[in-house]
């Protein structure tokens, strides 16, 4: 399900779930994640913390760009989740994924040097 | 291009344009001869500066861009929000930790009632080298 789509018609923003009541829920992102598209990304999120405590991942695979507000919204998200019970997992990162979390030390704490293999398993 | 081209831009102080300057920015390094890694954390830079300029800053933003010779410079400036958060303070953790990274140097200051943020970085050893080799 489409949460929501950029204006940016060359790499259009997209949030989808494939199913708001599953554990974990997956959460997969694609686009520019910026100012400007963070929100939408914190929407979907909160929407799927709603549900109570559970599992989160989120896919990050196709994001080509993001900077410290998508960052903001994903550490928000993995604080809150954690808070309640549950868990919060980045799989899949693309290389701009990975350039942020580790120029800013996060990347263990977001789980996202696991591999999409991981996702089901244990 | 003369040893240094100064480009000037003003933009409202809104969120979305954060994507006109970031195409700009990027373009300009383009022109400067940076490689694409090095495009792609000054395509991070510029949204950090982006984004502590509308979190401290009221009111239209002046983008200053200095190209040089195999360098790029990058300041932006507004006024400052009446009580502005300080500049070290945790809400611009992630960006000063950026910016420290993506950038050779930069500055975020708040002076005299203007919140500044700017960045510099220039073309490194390995870029230089893909600069003579295009050059032969």
């Amino acid at each position: 399900m489409a949460e929501n789509a950029g204006r940016d018609t060359q790499h259009p923003f997209e949030v989808a779930i494939d199913d708001v009541d599953a554990d974990p829920i997956e959460v997969s992102v694609r686009g520019e994640l910026d100012l400007v598209s963070a929100p939408s990304l914190g929407e979907a999120l909160d929407k799927a913390l709603a549900k109570g405590p559970r599992s989160i991942v989120v896919r990050l695979a196709d994001v080509s760009f993001m900077d410290s507000s998508g960052l903001r919204v994903l550490v928000r998200c993995s604080n809150d989740v954690h808070a309640a019970g549950g868990s919060f997992q980045i799989l899949g990162m693309s290389a701009a994924v990975r350039r942020v979390l580790e120029v800013t030390g996060l990347i263990e704490q977001l789980s996202a040097s696991r591999t999409g293999d991981e996702v089901g398993q244990g | 291009m003369t040893d240094r081209d100064c480009l000037t831009l003003i933009v409202p102080p809104k969120a979305i344009y954060v994507r006109t300057v970031r195409l700009a920015v990027g373009g300009l390094a383009s022109v400067v001869g940076f490689d694409v890694e090095a495009i792609d954390d000054l395509r991070i830079a510029v949204d950090e500066l982006w984004s502590v300029l509308l979190d401290l800053g009221q009111g239209e933003i002046t983008l200053l861009a200095t190209v040089g010779d195999q360098h790029l410079g990058v300041r932006g400036n507004a006024a400052a929000e009446a009580h502005p958060a300080d500049v070290e303070s945790d809400r611009l953790e992630f960006s000063r930790a950026i910016l420290s990274v993506v950038a050779d140097q930069y500055e975020l200051t708040i002076i005299d009632g203007i919140v500044t943020c700017s960045f510099e970085r220039s073309v490194d050893d390995l870029g230089e080298a893909k600069l003579e080799a295009a050059d032969r």
